[in-house]
């Protein structure tokens, strides 16, 4: 498939800005500076371009083909934010925050109690043996003993044993409990940091794939040429920095 | 400096760690090997509960992610429209993320074979980007058309076919949320599935799992597919292979150099304390 001019032009600035960004794995330099500025502008751009597209869609356009005049008053609402310029009124600008935030609330209270609380302590409540199968038994047992383990572990309000933690047998069975639930802990960051690897690496498979393709790779050539070469030259401007630096501070020394 | 300490110091240089990441990565892309990989229960679920809808499936997709997470979800969003165009769904896509509309053009030229067998505001319907995070999430439940008057290409909605059989939240067999981060999940938790009780189905990153496990787990979704590797699993199951199948054995490479790594720096790190007769744990 032949690509317009366009779109071949688009996809080697995507070459070498994936590149440029990269190259601050090996070296802070002037190239990953510009990409990164580049892409902050442009993501400020298309969010602001899209946001008021949005705003057009569903705020504007019901009021102008269907004459719903009831869409003034969030509108009115949004644009008390931009109070905050307006110095000495910039308390008009709590209105529009309130009202966003009231929204906000009410809405996600409203099921947040059954959706976070309710359905997930009746989720953890589990059959300590599930007949004919012993892999799920352990499982359940692991978790329950976890979970409470777990929750004993930020409890700081009370340790069995009192404050000296008298070696009692209330006082082992939390010690006990409390270190089941830190090693669960650890599993769960341990399966955590793997996941992120995980992802990661495809993120890096997935841009290294668009490199390697034929409408980019002459791109990826030479902005990884020209990475180089910034490198390079970050270096050698870092020994610069500190030769002139030693040099600055052993000229002191010898005046003092 | 004992040999021990100079391997340790020259593991410890991260730029050999990415040199090595990206010859371990392109080797694979360049020359694939094809390492078998198994289906995962939950993955064989999902398909199995995606077999077992009525015909003509009203499905809603929110698309909520950005370009870097697309080698992740996109083939698993593509796999499944893959699985779900021969029901002859209706299919409405909508974003609570501005980079949506870029994700869902980038979706559609990643399966033309399913768009080419839907009609446009007939079969499916884009909505674009909306703003308000939750509000608007909830305010789709109540009726989309009502809500949204024009689409992401500014037609009214009004006419279009398709909202006569998926407009509130009660008309769908389906929710699929396909989200980079974990907010989405939770809006879509609070405001389809625990007032209106609507199934969802989460496609997430790798990372975000451990986040949104105790939804599945709770039975408030009826399950997710997972990165990359989920995505292969289900292309495997459809019969299409795809991109993600294509990448594992790269995630595959990668995974051993990172292990590799973690085992010599570890084995090295008590080699070291050992000769300097550092005791463990005191």
């Amino acid at each position: 498939m032949v690509l317009p001019y366009w779109d071949v032009f688009g996809v080697w600035i995507a070459a070498a800005i994936t590149v440029w960004l990269y190259s601050f794995a090996f070296k802070d330099n002037v190239l990953y500076k510009f990409s990164e500025h580049l892409f902050l502008g442009v993501a400020a751009g298309y969010s602001f371009t899209l946001g008021l597209d949005a705003i057009s869609r569903t705020g504007i356009a019901p009021i102008v083909t269907e004459g719903e005049l009831g869409y003034i008053v969030p509108i009115i609402f949004g644009l008390l934010f931009f109070g905050k310029y307006l110095g000495r009124y910039a308390w008009i600008a709590r209105y529009g925050s309130m009202f966003v935030l009231g929204v906000g609330l009410s809405l996600a209270v409203r099921t947040a109690p059954e959706a976070f609380i309710l359905k997930q302590v009746a989720a953890s409540i589990l059959p300590l043996y599930v007949p004919g199968d012993p892999v799920m038994t352990i499982t359940h047992i692991l978790m329950v003993l976890i979970i409470i383990g777990g929750l004993l572990y930020f409890v700081f309000t009370f340790v069995p044993g009192g404050g000296e933690r008298r070696p009692t047998a209330s006082y082992r069975v939390y010690e006990v409990l409390t270190r089941i639930g830190i090693y669960g802990m650890m599993v769960g960051f341990g399966a955590l940091f793997a996941r992120t690897v995980m992802t990661r690496v495809a993120f890096f498979i997935g841009r290294l794939t668009f490199l390697m393709s034929p409408e980019a790779l002459g791109a990826t050539i030479v902005a990884t040429i020209l990475a180089a070469i910034a490198i390079v030259y970050s270096y050698t401007q870092e020994r610069r920095r500190s030769t002139a630096g030693s040099a600055q501070s052993s000229g002191a020394a010898q005046t003092s | 400096m004992s040999v021990a300490e100079k391997i340790y110091n020259i593991l410890s240089i991260r730029q050999l760690l990415y040199v090595l990441l990206i010859i371990m990565v392109l080797i694979p892309l360049l020359h694939p090997f094809g390492i078998p990989i198994s289906i995962s229960s939950r993955v064989r679920e999902v398909y199995k509960y995606i077999e077992n809808l009525p015909d003509n499936p009203k499905v809603l997709i929110e698309i909520y992610y950005e370009p870097a997470a697309a080698t992740e979800l996109e083939p698993a969003v593509g796999a499944i429209l893959r699985h779900l165009v021969a029901k002859n769904p209706k299919i409405v896509f909508v974003s609570l993320i501005a980079t949506g509309p870029i994700m869902f053009e980038r979706l559609k030229s990643y399966v033309p074979d399913v768009f080419e067998k839907l009609k446009y505001g007939e079969d499916y319907v884009y909505l674009g980007f909306l703003t308000g995070g939750e509000t608007a999430c909830a305010s789709l439940a109540r009726g989309i058309k009502e809500y949204v008057v024009r689409d992401n290409y500014g037609r009214p909605t009004a006419d279009m076919p398709i909202f006569k059989y998926a407009n509130k939240a009660e008309d769908f067999d389906l929710v699929i949320i396909a989200s980079s981060g974990t907010d989405v999940f939770e809006w879509y938790v609070r405001q389809w599935f625990t007032p209106y009780h609507v199934p969802l189905l989460f496609v997430a990153l790798s990372v975000i799992a451990p986040s949104i496990e105790p939804f599945v787990a709770a039975g408030q979704a009826i399950g997710m597919i997972v990165g990359q590797r989920g995505a292969a699993e289900y292309e495997l199951l459809i019969g299409k292979p795809g991109s993600a199948l294509a990448a594992m054995d790269a995630q595959s490479f990668a995974h051993g150099l990172v292990i590799a790594f973690i085992i010599l720096g570890n084995v090295f790190y008590w080699i070291i304390r050992l000769q300097r007769k550092e005791i463990p744990g005191r």
